[in-house]
C-alpha cells in the first residue's frame, strides 16, 4: 500500500550550508597530516626526493588550507573537478617535463623494488633525471585535491583505496612502520573524528579548535607514555611465523629431516626411511647434491642475503648474467676452458624433498639457466634432467690449476674477469659474521696475524671439532635467542650435520675464506658403488645433510666436509701427507688472512624504525597548550576591537543604539548601581530606535560618555580576578 | 541517526582491525599509539558527554503565522553553557500539525564548542493549514567517533498557525415562511403576543386568554396558547470531534474561514463555535477583526471525540460544517449541514476537497 504524501514538509535550510566564509583549521590539520603521512611514505620508494619533514608540513598545510577554505564558498563544489582538470592540463603543457619526472620517479620505484625483492629490473630511459619535482607536484596536487574533500565530507571510506596500499606495504616489511606512519595514523584517527563531527564541514566539524582539540592532545600525551614504554617490546615474528607456515603449506613435507637454516632450539635429527628424491645417474659416484644454499648467520638461523643488500650488486650481476656467468654452475663453466670431458646425464626428482628449490651437484654442466633477473647465485631452479662433469673436489682443483695457466688466452681472460668480480662479491658477502659469534671464534681459536694456506685452516678446523665435538644425532640445542654456535661449542659440545656445518662455516670465514652453509642430500662413495649406471637411486631423509662450502677461486663453491661419519676416504686423502703433491690442498697458493672484528653489532635484519621518545617532550604540551590560549585571546579581542570599531563607524543612531547596548551588557555583569545618566541614555536609546527624527552628535557623545562611566564604574566594582576574566576572557573591555 | 552509528561503527572497527594488525606484523608503537587513542577518546568523550548534557539548552525561533504552501525557516538554537565541547549532537525535532494529524521529524546534527552555541536552521512547508507545533524532542550527544551516545534533557517548542486561505463566498440568510423577526408561531411559549394554538378552557388557564369570540361561536371556553419569543440568530459550528483526511480537514477550515468571511461581508452577524480538546469555544464575530482574531483559535487543534457541541438552544439558524452529520441533529430544522465527504449525504451541502471552492460560491443559509 502506498504511503500517502504528507502536506508537511521539512528540508534543511541552504543557508546553513553556505555559510560565511571561514577558515576551516580543523579540517586543513586533517587532510595535512593524512597527506603528508602519505607522501612521506611514498618518499621512502621515490628516494631522489629529499625534502625535509617541517617543509613538507608546511606546504601540504598551506595548500589544504586554501582548498578547503575554497570549499566553503559557493565555487566549493567545483573545487576538485577543476583541479583534477587544471593539473591535468598542466601535465599536457609540460609533457616534457612532467614524462621525464614520472620517469624519475619510476626509475626510483624500480630500484626500490629491487631492494625489496632482489630482482634485477632495469631502469627507463629518463631524458632528465633531475626533473623529479615536475611529476612530484602534481601527484601531490591530485592527493591533496581528493583528500582534502574527503576530509571536507567527513568520509573516511574514499581515503581507505589511497592507504591501503601503503599500509599492505608496511605490513610486510617494505616500509618502515616509523613516524611516516604514525602521523598517517594520527591523521586516519582524526578522520574517524571529522566524520562523527558533520559532513561537508559545514556542521562546525572540528570548530572551535582549541576546544576540540585540547581533549585530543591530552589523549595524544597520555598515550604517549605507555607507547614509550612498550618500545621495543612488542616485536613479534608474526611475520616470520606467517612465511615459516606458507612455505612449510606449499613445499615442505612431514618427513623433510633438515631444519632448513632455522637453528633456534634446534631438535634432534629426526631422519627416517621416507624416500625424499630419486636419482639416476650415468655414473653412480659420490655426490653432494645441493638443495638450499645460505650465506648469512643471524646467531639463531641461516638465510639468504637481505635483498636491499643485494641490490647493491645488481649491475654486476646483471653484466655477469648477460655474459652467461652463473655462479651455481661455475664449475661447469670453468671446465669448459679447460677440459674437454664429457657430460653426463642426471635425473633428479622430487619426492618429497622440499619442493621450493632444485637439487643440484656441484659440477653441473648446462643446466638451465637460472633466474636472470635474480640477484645473487644461492637459488637453484628446479629442474629434474641435468647434466654433470665427473669428479670431485680433486678435479675442481685441477680445473683451478688449469685456469691458472692458461689464464693468458683471451677466452678465458675474458671469464677470469667474470669470475674475479663475481670473487670480489663473494668475498664481500660470505666472509660476513655477527660479533658475538666473532668473539666466540675468538675465544675457541685465538687471534692470528699469520695468513694461512687453505691447508692449514683445514687442519686447524677438523683439529677442533675433533677435540671439543662429538657426534650426537639425539641432541637437543636449546639456544633459544642465544648465539647457536656459541651454545653448540661452549654449552653442549654436540651436534649433527647442521652444527657441524655452521661451525665450520664460521670458522672458514674467521679465517678468511668465504664459506656458505648448504642443507641437501649426499650419496657417499660407498652406497654409490652398490648402483649400476641408470639405476634408480633412492635418497631417503636418511640421506639428508648439512655441509659447509668454501670459495676456490676460479672454479667456485666446492663442499668441505667436517662432520664425523661424513669424512671419507678421498677426504682424507686429499689432505695427503703433508705438501706433497698428492695433497689437493697445499696445491691452492691462496693464502687467507683472519676476518677483523666486526665493528656493526646487530644482525643483518631489515632494519624497523625505532621509537624514540624523550619524556621531556611531554614539557611541550603545557607550552602549547599557553600558545592557544594566547591565540584564543588574541582571536576574541581582535573581535572585539572590530565590534567596538563598528560601533565608531555606525551612524549616530545605530552608534547610539549599539553603544547603550555595550553598556547594558557592561552593566549586567556588575553589580553596581545604576548611574544617574542612565535615564537620559535610556531616553536617547528608545529615541533612536523608534523616534524617526535625526539624532545629533551631541546625543551620541552623550551616550558614548555614559558607556565609558559605566565602564568606569564597573571597573572600580570588579575584584581583580573579574577584571582579568572579563577582559581576558570575556573580553568585555 | 542508527546509520550513522552502524556507518561509524564500522569505520572504526575497520580502522581498529587494521592497527592490531600492524602491531602483530610490525611491532610498531604508532599502531599501539593510535589503538589506544581509538579505545581512549569515545571513552573521554563520553564521560565529557555526560558533564555537558547537564549544560544545555534550545531554543526555537520562527514566524507565529505563515500561508499555506510557504515555505518558513525554523531556526533551532542549542547553547552549550558548559566548559567542554560538544562533538557531536543529534537533535531531533518533531513537527506536528495540530489540526490535520500529520507528523514530521528531522535530526539535526551539528557540534558546538565550549560556551557557544549551535545553530541550525530548517524550512517548513505545510500544503494544509493548521497550527504546527515545532519541538526538541531528544538531544543525543555522540563520543568522537559517534559509538556511545549520552541522551540529554532538553526541550524547546514554538508554534505556528499556517492559515487557511479564504475564497470567495457569497453566503446569506434566506427567509422561511416558518420564521418571523419577532417571534415563531410554531413553538409554545409565554409570549401572548403570539398564538400558538386554540384549544379548550382546563381549569387553571388563565381567564384572560379567553378567545371570547370563538368561545361564543362555538358554545364553549376557548383559550389561545401564548408562542416562543425568538430573535432572528446564526451559529456557525465545526464539529471536529469526528477527523477527517488532512485534506478534508484543511478543507474545512478554509470553507469555514471562507464562510464566515462571506457572511461577515454581508454584514450578517453570527457566532462561531468549534468543538475543541475538553470544551467548545465560542466566538461572536462581529466584524472582519473578529473573524481574523478567530480563525487562528479555530484551526488549532483537530478537537476530541469527548468535546460536546455547545449549546445551540438560542440559535434560530445553525450552519453546521463536519465530516459526517450528528445522526442526533438531522431532524433539527434550523441545522443546515455542510458536509465535507466523497460521497453524497442527502439534506446537506455536501462537497469534497477538490471542489469546495467551485460548491461554496453561493450559500444561502
Amino acid at each position: 500500500m502506498r504511503k500517502k504524501r504528507s502536506g508537511l514538509r521539512v528540508a534543511l535550510s541552504n543557508s546553513v550550508r553556505t555559510q560565511d566564509f571561514h577558515i576551516p583549521w580543523g579540517d586543513a590539520v586533517v587532510s595535512t597530516l593524512i597527506t603528508a603521512g602519505i607522501l612521506l611514505l611514498l618518499f621512502k620508494v621515490f628516494t631522489s626526493v629529499s625534502l625535509s619533514l617541517p617543509g613538507i608540513l608546511a606546504a601540504v598545510f598551506a595548500f589544504e588550507l586554501i582548498l578547503l577554505s575554497l570549499y566553503t564558498t559557493a565555487i566549493g563544489k567545483w573545487v576538485l573537478p577543476v583541479g583534477v582538470v587544471l593539473t591535468a592540463g598542466a601535465c599536457i603543457l609540460l609533457k616534457g617535463d612532467v614524462i621525464a619526472g614520472f620517469g624519475a620517479l619510476a626509475n626510483d620505484a624500480v630500484h626500490f623494488l629491487t631492494e625489496k625483492t632482489g630482482l634485477i629490473i632495469l631502469d627507463f630511459k629518463v631524458a632528465d633525471n633531475g626533473k623529479i619535482l615536475w611529476a612530484l607536484c602534481p601527484l601531490t596536487a591530485l592527493l591533496a585535491l581528493f583528500i582534502s574533500r574527503s576530509v571536507w565530507c567527513g568520509a573516511f571510506l574514499p581515503v581507505l583505496p589511497l592507504v591501503l596500499p601503503l599500509y599492505l606495504m608496511v605490513m610486510i616489511g617494505f616500509l618502515p612502520c616509523g613516524l611516516e606512519c604514525g602521523i598517517l595514523i594520527i591523521g586516519l584517527v582524526l578522520l574517524l573524528m571529522q566524520r562523527t563531527a558533520g559532513r561537508q564541514g559545514a556542521a562546525n566539524s572540528l570548530r572551535g579548535l582549541p576546544s576540540h582539540l585540547i581533549p585530543v592532545i591530552l589523549c595524544l600525551a597520555l598515550c604517549l607514555v605507555p607507547a614509550y614504554l612498550a618500545d621495543g617490546k612488542l616485536k613479534t615474528n608474526a611475520m616470520e611465523s606467517l612465511e615459516e607456515l606458507l612455505h612449510e603449506r606449499l613445499y615442505d613435507s612431514p618427513s623433510n629431516s633438515m631444519p632448513e637454516g632455522r637453528l633456534k632450539n634446534l631438535r634432534a635429527w629426526n631422519k627416517s626411511d621416507t624416500p625424499a628424491i630419486e636419482l639416476t645417474m650415468e655414473e653412480p659416484e659420490k655426490l653432494y647434491l645441493r638443495g638450499a644454499v645460505y650465506e648469512v648467520y643471524t646467531g639463531k638461523q641461516w638465510k639468504a642475503v637481505p635483498t636491499d643488500e643485494k641490490a647493491e650488486y645488481q649491475d654486476l650481476f646483471y653484466w655477469l648474467h648477460k655474459s652467461g656467468f652463473y655462479g651455481q654452475g661455475q664449475i661447469g663453466i670453468a671446465s669448459k676452458y679447460t677440459t674437454q670431458a664429457e657430460p653426463l646425464k642426471m635425473r633428479v626428482r622430487n619426492l618429497t624433498a622440499c619442493k621450493e628449490h632444485g637439487y643440484y651437484p656441484y659440477a653441473v654442466y648446462g643446466a638451465k639457466k637460472p633466474n636472470e633477473s635474480l640477484i645473487g647465485d644461492s637459488r637453484l631452479p628446479v629442474e629434474e634432467e641435468l647434466k654433470y662433469l665427473k669428479g670431485s673436489v680433486p678435479e675442481w682443483y685441477e680445473i683451478q690449476k688449469n685456469l691458472s695457466s692458461a689464464q693468458g688466452r683471451e677466452n678465458i681472460a675474458e671469464y677470469l674477469t667474470l669470475e674475479q668480480a663475481y670473487g670480489e662479491y663473494v668475498t664481500k658477502v660470505d666472509l660476513q659474521i655477527p660479533l658475538e659469534t666473532w668473539m666466540v671464534l675468538d675465544r675457541q681459536l685465538g687471534q692470528s696475524d699469520e695468513e694461512k694456506s687453505i691447508l692449514e685452516i683445514r687442519e686447524i678446523i677438523l683439529a677442533y671439532l675433533e677435540k671439543n665435538m662429538s657426534y650426537d644425532e639425539k641432541i637437543r640445542t636449546m639456544s633459544g635467542n642465544g648465539d647457536f654456535l656459541q651454545y653448540t661449542l661452549e654449552k653442549s659440545g654436540r651436534g649433527y650435520s647442521v652444527h657441524y656445518a655452521t661451525a665450520a662455516v664460521m670458522m672458514l670465514r674467521y679465517m678468511g675464506v668465504p664459506a656458505r652453509y648448504v642443507e641437501g642430500y649426499f650419496l657417499s662413495a660407498e652406497d654409490a658403488k652398490k648402483y649400476m649406471s641408470g639405476e634408480t637411486i633412492t635418497l631417503t631423509e636418511e640421506y639428508a645433510h648439512a655441509w659447509a662450502e668454501y670459495y676456490v677461486n676460479g672454479v667456485g663453491f666446492v663442499p668441505f666436509e667436517v662432520t664425523p661419519g661424513y669424512i671419507d676416504d678421498e677426504e682424507i686423502e686429499m689432505g695427503g701427507s703433508g705438501a706433497s703433491e698428492d695433497n689437493t690442498y697445499a696445491a691452492n697458493p691462496q693464502k687467507f688472512a683472519q676476518v677483523q672484528r666486526p665493528e656493526r653489532l646487530e644482525e643483518r635484519e631489515q632494519e624497523m624504525e625505532i621509537f624514540s621518545f624523550n619524556p621531556q617532550y611531554l614539557l611541550a604540551i603545557p607550552v602549547l597548550l599557553i600558545l592557544l590560549l594566547i591565540l584564543l585571546i588574541c582571536k576574541r579581542r581582535l573581535r572585539l576591537k572590530r565590534k567596538l570599531k563598528t560601533i565608531d563607524e555606525a551612524d549616530i543612531r545605530d552608534s547610539i543604539t549599539m553603544r547603550f547596548g555595550y553598556a547594558s551588557c557592561l552593566l549586567s555583569h556588575s553589580t553596581v548601581r545604576l548611574p544617574e545618566e542612565t535615564a537620559k541614555a535610556e531616553m536617547l536609546n528608545r529615541e533612536a530606535l523608534f523616534s524617526n527624527h535625526e539624532m545629533t552628535h551631541a546625543q551620541k557623545e552623550t551616550v558614548d560618555e555614559y558607556a565609558q562611566n559605566v565602564l568606569k564604574t564597573c571597573k572600580k566594582n570588579w575584584n581583580w580576578r573579574e577584571k582579568i576574566r572579563y577582559k581576558l576572557w570575556e573580553c568585555l573591555y | 541517526m542508527t546509520r550513522e552509528r552502524l556507518g561509524a561503527a564500522v569505520s572504526f572497527l575497520l580502522l581498529l582491525l587494521m592497527l592490531i594488525a600492524l602491531m602483530v606484523f610490525t611491532g610498531s608503537v604508532w599502531s599501539l599509539l593510535g589503538m589506544l587513542l581509538m579505545v581512549l577518546l569515545p571513552a573521554v568523550s563520553a564521560v565529557a558527554n555526560l558533564y555537558v548534557r547537564k549544560h544545555l539548552r534550545a531554543g526555537i525561533e520562527m514566524a507565529t503565522t505563515t500561508a499555506k504552501g510557504t515555505a518558513i525557516e525554523c531556526i533551532v538554537h542549542i547553547y552549550n553553557d558548559g566548559w567542554l565541547p560538544v562533538v557531536r549532537c543529534f537533535t531531533e525535532v518533531e513537527i506536528t500539525n495540530d489540526l490535520t494529524g500529520e507528523r514530521e521529524k528531522i535530526s539535526l546534527a551539528g557540534g558546538a564548542g565550549a560556551r557557544k552555541s549551535f545553530t541550525h536552521s530548517f524550512l517548513i512547508q505545510s500544503r494544509y493549514c493548521g497550527r504546527l507545533y515545532v519541538a526538541v524532542r531528544r538531544i543525543s550527544l555522540m563520543d568522537y567517533f559517534g559509538l556511545i551516545s549520552v541522551k540529554a534533557d532538553v526541550r524547546a517548542s514554538a508554534r505556528i498557525t499556517v492559515l487557511p486561505e479564504l475564497f470567495p463566498v457569497d453566503a446569506d440568510m434566506g427567509t422561511a415562511a416558518s420564521y418571523s423577526d419577532d417571534g415563531v408561531a410554531d413553538r409554545k411559549g409565554d409570549d401572548r403576543s403570539e398564538v400558538f394554538a386554540l384549544r379548550e378552557y382546563r381549569a387553571g388557564d388563565d381567564v384572560r386568554q379567553i378567545h371570547w369570540k370563538l368561545s361564543a361561536k362555538l358554545d364553549e371556553l376557548i383559550i389561545r396558547e401564548a408562542g416562543t419569543p425568538e430573535t432572528r440568530s446564526l451559529l456557525v459550528v465545526w464539529d471536529k470531534r469526528i477527523n477527517g483526511t488532512p485534506a478534508q480537514m484543511d478543507a474545512l477550515a478554509e470553507a469555514v474561514s471562507s464562510v464566515c468571511m462571506g457572511l461577515t461581508n454581508n454584514g450578517i452577524l453570527y457566532s462561531i463555535s468549534w468543538t475543541g480538546e475538553e470544551e467548545p469555544e465560542i466566538e461572536d464575530v462581529a466584524d472582519e477583526n473578529g473573524l481574523l482574531q478567530a480563525i487562528p483559535a479555530l484551526v488549532k487543534n483537530a478537537g476530541s471525540p469527548e468535546c460536546r457541541l455547545p449549546n445551540m438552544e438560542q440559535y434560530s439558524r445553525i450552519l453546521y460544517f463536519g465530516v459526517r452529520p450528528d445522526d442526533k441533529l438531522a431532524e433539527d430544522f434550523r441545522f443546515h449541514f455542510v458536509i465535507c465527504s466523497d460521497g453524497d449525504v442527502s439534506g446537506a451541502t455536501t462537497f469534497t476537497p477538490k471542489n469546495y471552492k467551485e460548491i461554496l460560491q453561493r450559500l444561502e443559509v
